[in-house]
């Protein structure tokens, strides 16, 4: 865990003479977290993206949604759904996701949602529920609109559910709509990035509150890692 | 960014508090607003910044520092932090819960803009109040008083105004062109603007022509002298149950002493097209039992018919009850026809729901027959076969034998007045609370047929002796306090006090009754004389037993309660069940749930204002 700090010094080091005149240059002022810091004291941003395919290489951002968690809530006020727009083929995935072509065509560029993101994450801790596949996205996104990787701390909500199975010896399913229902989180019915950004924003909380009280959980017990 | 409907906007729009609100306020509140986690097991943290929560998922639990259970949450209930922090009251999570807390900056500004918003937190905000006599600001939830009394169809709305009047001192002949110039078949008959006859078409017919009178003969005559009148701001269909009762087609309106118009049944046919008045002439004209059998199947249809068009509960009660008045009246004609003329005075009287006027369909009859002292005992049997004749024609046209046979066929209730005196005695009289459990439905008695001043006798002396007994009074609270409304609803459960969960809640006894038996009590205390609910309170307020304000909101309860019971009847009969008075939680909407729990509060408050006033040892 600890470990943690060492990537992000060492990233932040590599490139921050080099993006200073990027739009990313925020995220290389921001210095890692204390990990002896509290929940309750930590801004969270959750995001979630939806693709045209797992490929990062071949296929695209369609969408991102997210929200914030402040003081130990979440902040409905602060939900984002930024479509983007399509620069290859859709994939198959357009149409499990529910987003027309029509949609797409009031999107904005996917330079203009990273920027909007950017601004959310400075002093955040980013959330995923399965970050892997988010993050490629979003970095291949950043690398090819700022030329730099984004740099920032997330926690991935998936990671913790597998970790609490494996303490518990149990191997049910951890993806976001079983896992939710281990806490007694209501069914959602849509799927958008949004929607799965707020569905993972309360399965957080819920994890959260089962480790501890809110206020005596820190972000050493949220396996906090390194973009 | 895309506009959208957010999760938290989609549930709060099927909220009570919420559901009324239109989209532009509901985004505003929604993006206001906060999601919590609480774990079961955990207190829920009571922020300041938050005006109020309401349950997304899970539940909660609310209770006092002692541990007495207050009320239980499910999805969609909500709690005002600030009143549970004040109260020094708990919540705790029973369930994992999923909370929406709305900013104190959006609750406030919903509660000064939007009124039906803060009537429902303020009905809240009173549930944890101080239980008092003297309940200053009552509650009120929107919908149970919105406003209905001013849709109600008032006498001076329909009758002819101004009415055709002349003076007692001109002659028949007179008369009849006054009524022919004018069009009218009556004409009142005013002295100074007091009313003092009427003439109709019907009596000159039958008063002067069959009878061979000379048209030069004073028209006072052949009048009718004091004819019965109502006052222009009673509800339509009182006006109509007069005439029903009394077989005439005109009723004189008056302002006060005044006279005002007059109205006609046709009138009232026109105003309502309502059945009722038709069912009730074929009862009064109806020649043997199997012909009133007959007409009484009608009833329930009618009854059916009524609650679709969302007759107010008071008024169905009305109508039932002036129907089994009509068979009643009927049926004792009928018996008279058969064993002739009674051998001594009596009076038939109605007790329970036919005396207050509240029947419903399904309503039992309870009734008893007084004799006049004269009574011989040889006469015994003329009253017996008349009450048994009387009571099976009831039972036949569907109004049902009395289970505990509280009948004038059963010997102990056909009694001599002095014989009443000393029966009602003994109750008020009575050792413990025990002894009056079954008596209290005879504190409601009601004049059907014969003589009058039987009913009046007995009635004064039971208002004269109970008024002033005090430890009657407390048995009476006692007994009526057995009864008590549940705390609320859980999910889909009925929630009582001890944390229990029921599945289906009895209309009558958990609500209708307790309201029946404080209006009973108080007013007896005060010597109050009558007899249905609604004016019981009334005057129980007027004579300062009950603050107006308690009063009032008891009313509202007890429409809203009522109410509740006849539409689930109604449904019950359209589906061709079984007419009962339960109700499944499940068919409840959010808003009628808030409001159901918010009457059954206010039932409590006037059961523990009570208790204090008569001093009753069980709660």
């Amino acid at each position: 865990m600890a470990l943690y700090k060492l990537p992000f010094y060492f990233k932040r080091w590599k490139n921050k003479d080099r993006v200073g005149k990027t739009a990313l240059a925020p995220l290389y002022e921001n210095i890692p977290f204390t990990l002896s810091r509290g929940f309750l004291d930590t801004r969270f941003v959750v995001v979630d993206c939806e693709m045209s395919g797992l490929d990062a290489g071949k296929h695209q951002l369609l969408s991102i949604g997210w929200i914030a968690i402040e003081k130990g809530r979440i902040v409905n006020g602060s939900a984002r759904h930024l479509l983007i727009h399509a620069e290859k083929g859709l994939g198959d995935s357009a149409v499990i996701h529910g987003l027309q072509a029509a949609n797409l065509a009031g999107a904005s560029s996917i330079a203009a949602v990273l920027l909007l993101l950017i601004k959310q994450m400075k002093n955040s801790v980013l959330i995923f529920h399965h970050a892997p596949i988010d993050m490629q996205f979003l970095q291949l996104a950043s690398i090819n609109n700022f030329r730099y990787p984004l740099l920032f701390s997330y926690i991935d909500t998936m990671a913790l559910e597998n970790r609490k199975m494996q303490m518990q010896g149990k191997q049910y399913s951890v993806r976001l709509g079983e896992s939710r229902k281990r806490y007694g989180l209501p069914v959602v019915n849509q799927h958008n990035a949004l929607c799965d950004a707020v569905a993972t924003a309360e399965l957080f909380l819920a994890q959260v509150n089962y480790l501890g009280s809110p206020e005596k959980v820190r972000l050493k017990h949220l396996n906090v890692q390194c973009s | 960014m895309v506009s959208e409907v957010s999760d938290v906007q989609e549930f709060l729009s099927k909220q009570a508090l919420f559901q009324h609100l239109n989209a532009e306020a509901l985004a505003t509140a929604s993006s206001q607003s906060y999601t919590s986690f609480s774990r079961s097991g955990a207190l829920i943290n009571l922020r300041e910044d938050a005006g109020l929560l309401v349950l997304r998922s899970g539940s909660v639990e609310i209770r006092k520092r002692n541990g007495e259970l207050l009320d239980r949450l499910s999805e969609g209930d909500f709690l005002l932090p600030k009143v549970l922090l004040q109260h020094a009251l708990q919540a705790m999570a029973l369930e994992d819960c999923l909370y929406y807390e709305l900013a104190a900056t959006a609750y406030n500004a919903l509660y000064t803009s939007d009124k039906d918003f803060s009537l429902l937190c303020q009905s809240y905000t009173r549930r944890f109040g101080e239980v008092s006599m003297e309940v200053q600001n009552p509650a009120i939830s929107p919908a149970i008083s919105s406003g209905e009394l001013l849709l109600q169809k008032r006498v001076a709305d329909f009758m002819s105004s101004p009415p055709v009047c002349a003076s007692p001192h001109i002659t028949i002949l007179e008369a009849a062109k006054i009524m022919m110039a004018k069009n009218v078949s009556s004409l009142l008959i005013t002295q100074d603007e007091d009313l003092v006859g009427i003439v109709t078409d019907r009596d000159l017919r039958t008063r002067v022509l069959a009878a061979g009178l000379p048209d030069s003969m004073s028209v006072s005559a052949v009048m009718t002298p004091e004819p019965s009148a109502i006052d222009k701001s009673e509800l339509l269909h009182r006006a109509q149950i007069k005439m029903m009762s009394a077989g005439i087609h005109h009723l004189p309106v008056v302002d006060g002493k005044q006279v005002a118009g007059l109205i006609g049944l046709s009138d009232i046919v026109r105003a309502n097209n309502i059945e009722p008045v038709s069912l009730i002439g074929s009862v009064r004209h109806a020649n043997n039992v199997a012909a009133l059998v007959d007409i009484s199947r009608q009833f329930p249809a009618l009854v059916a018919r009524l609650i679709e068009r969302d007759t107010r509960s008071t008024e169905v009660g009305e109508i039932i009850t002036s129907l089994t008045d009509g068979l009643t009246n009927r049926l004792i004609q009928l018996a008279q026809q058969e064993l002739g003329d009674a051998p001594c005075e009596f009076a038939w009287l109605a007790f329970g729901s036919q005396a207050r006027q509240e029947q419903v369909i399904g309503s039992d009859q309870d009734n008893a027959l007084i004799l006049s002292e004269a009574c011989e005992p040889q006469n015994a049997d003329y009253f017996k076969k008349l009450a048994e004749f009387v009571n099976e024609g009831l039972g036949d046209c569907g109004v049902l034998l009395c289970p505990g046979d509280i009948m004038a066929r059963n010997d102990k209730w056909r009694l001599s007045l002095r014989h009443w005196f000393e029966c009602f005695n003994q109750w008020i009289q009575a050792g413990s609370p025990k002894d009056l459990m079954h008596a209290s439905i005879f504190f409601d008695m009601r004049h059907i047929y014969g003589e009058k001043k039987l009913s009046a006798a007995l009635q004064n002396h039971v208002l004269e002796s109970a008024k002033k007994n005090t430890i009657f009074l407390a048995h009476m609270s006692d007994n009526a306090l057995i009864h008590s409304p549940p705390l609320g609803f859980f999910k889909t459960f009925v929630l009582e006090k001890d944390g229990d969960h029921i599945h289906s809640l009895d209309l009558k006894k958990r609500g209708t009754i307790p309201i029946v038996d404080i209006a009973r009590n108080c007013s007896l205390s005060a010597g109050i004389s009558a007899v249905s609910t609604v004016d019981r309170l009334k005057q129980v307020a007027d004579a300062g037993v009950m603050s107006h304000g308690l009063v009032n909101s008891l009313l509202d309860a007890h429409e809203f309660i009522a109410g509740l019971r006849l539409d689930a009847q109604g449904r019950q009969y359209r589906a061709g069940e079984a007419v009962d008075n339960y109700l499944d939680p499940k068919t409840l909407s959010p808003l009628m749930r808030h409001q159901l729990k918010d009457a059954f509060h206010l039932v409590r408050q006037a059961q523990a204002a009570m208790k204090a006033r008569f001093g009753g040892g069980l709660i």
